[in-house]
């Protein structure tokens, strides 16, 4: 992956190429051959009018004439583009994928970028046109989560403060940068009762795997890591308009359940996952609905230490999208970056001891579709 | 006082669902049945299900802005309060005409 934060000098396709590149590389084979090239943004043609940035980066990297797509879906595009690439190598149709989620958003003025934001996360007629954003939404989904388990916003500062803590240890990361519960509870209020250190960042990024058959893989000199399984699920927009307890979100549970089917494993299995932090409410949120905690209780797991890197279910040891940073196409094949990085033992300084069996989730606006995915290290 | 306004959704008569924004087909019944969706008026007051003040809000909007999601004949919909509305959890709210044209409409406690 490139390092993710402000690449002025940068355009999306050099940030693709770049991270494409550095994947190739790392495969470890010398006669690699990719026969599909699968590109991850949510919204490369309003940020950087180029539409069709799955042809585009398939040639800059020399791979003409393989197929190439751009997949589309917002916030969860990069982990959508290794579903339909895994989807394509399982079912026998391609033997050799490269996929690249990527995001370019920086360099539009702030009135712009937020406007191609709301048109991937908020909707137009309903919400977007009474001037709510997706921190309003997180804000009113935050309180009543934090009213209903009798917590304080301190614990929505943790998930702040341990993710800068695992950026500091993360070249990669946009945010190197120790963060206190003073500082972050002293951060400047976007919409009652969530601060500006409870919002992941906006970044400029690019992320890459190589997925491979069996067969092939088997050939390469890195030990191969293995998906295992696949969830992918959806639930209405309107986040306030579903069906459930209103504590959760439904698509996440849905898709994480398929990937343990498929996987045949559970959550106890889980050594080390990235969870979908684009609000720190998400990340105690999402590891419940993943499975790792009952309902209500993620919060005081973070405040055990439990979800920290030497903890028993280490979260986000990338930093997650609040300190890694958050191009909005990058960040799902970014999280599988790091999964794989942990089950091969290259995490570095946020190596977690004995990592076999990872887990991801990244969604789509505020859940409105959600990928999981179950990766084991053979 | 503003003058208020109803909203248009649809009703599934089918099931009885009714869906803000009004749709073609019905959410629970599926598309098999989408001959059964008919629109429907909702009524002008409803109760305040969550809320917040947003003070970053974007261009050409004021700040802060209180955000509601309020219950109305059991649909959720999202809107603002007029301003210098009190508005907590459970109030009641009536749906307003913005005068300004700048909102579609609004919550007034």
């Amino acid at each position: 992956m490139t390092k993710f934060g402000k690449h002025p000098d940068k355009d999306i396709i050099a940030l693709a190429v770049e991270a494409g590149l550095k994947a190739i590389n790392d495969a470890g084979q010398d006669d690699l051959k990719v026969d599909g090239v699968y590109v991850g943004t949510a919204a490369s043609g309003q940020f950087c009018v180029m539409e069709n940035t799955g042809p585009m980066v398939a040639e800059q990297l020399g791979l003409l004439p393989c197929e190439a797509v751009r997949i589309e879906n917002t916030t969860a595009s990069g982990s959508t583009a290794i579903k339909e690439a895994y989807r394509a190598i399982a079912g026998g149709f391609l033997d050799t994928a490269l996929v690249v989620g990527a995001e370019k958003m920086t360099h539009l003025p702030l009135e712009a970028a937020t406007k191609v934001i709301a048109s991937c996360m908020t909707h137009p007629t309903t919400e977007t046109v009474h001037g709510a954003t997706m921190p309003s939404l997180a804000a009113m989904f935050s309180r009543k989560y934090l009213e209903k388990f009798g917590l304080s916003t301190k614990y929505l500062a943790m998930v702040a403060v341990k993710n800068h803590g695992n950026g500091l240890l993360n070249p990669y990361a946009h945010f190197q940068k120790k963060i206190s519960i003073d500082d972050a509870m002293n951060s400047p209020i976007v919409a009652d009762p969530i601060r500006v250190t409870d919002c992941a960042p906006i970044s400029d990024g690019a992320a890459a795997v190589i997925l491979q058959s069996g067969n092939s893989a088997g050939k390469s000199s890195k030990r191969p890591v293995k998906i295992l399984g696949m969830g992918h699920s959806t639930d209405r927009q309107l986040f306030y308009q579903r069906e459930g307890d209103g504590y959760s979100i439904g698509a996440l549970k849905l898709a994480s359940q398929k990937a343990f089917d498929d996987a045949q494993l559970t959550p106890k299995d889980v050594d080390v996952a990235e969870l979908h932090d684009a609000f720190t409410i998400l990340e105690i949120v999402d590891s419940e609905d993943v499975g790792f905690f009952n309902k209500g209780e993620g919060a005081r797991a973070l405040e055990e230490g439990r979800t920290q890197i030497q903890g028993e279910l280490p979260i986000n040891t990338s930093g997650g999208l609040k300190a890694r940073g958050h191009p909005l196409g990058a960040t799902g094949t970014a999280q599988i970056v790091e999964l794989v990085w942990q089950l091969r033992g290259e995490a570095g300084q946020r190596q977690v001891h004995d990592a076999r069996t990872g887990f991801a989730c990244n969604f789509a606006g505020f859940g409105n579709s959600a990928v999981a995915t179950v990766l084991q290290v053979s | 006082m503003l003058p208020e306004r109803k909203l248009r959704a649809s009703k599934c008569s089918g099931c009885g669902e009714i869906s803000y924004p009004a749709r073609l087909v019905c959410p629970k019944c599926g598309p098999t049945l989408a001959d059964k969706v008919a629109q429907v008026e909702l009524s002008s007051q409803g109760t305040v299900v969550m809320w917040t003040k947003l003070r970053v809000t974007p261009t050409g909007f004021p700040s802060p802005l209180t955000i509601c999601v309020v219950d109305i004949d059991g649909v959720k919909i999202l809107g603002t309060a007029v301003p210098d509305s009190r508005i907590q959890d459970l109030c009641r709210v009536r749906i307003v005409e913005d005068p300004s044209g700048k909102f579609p409409f609004q919550f007034a406690a």
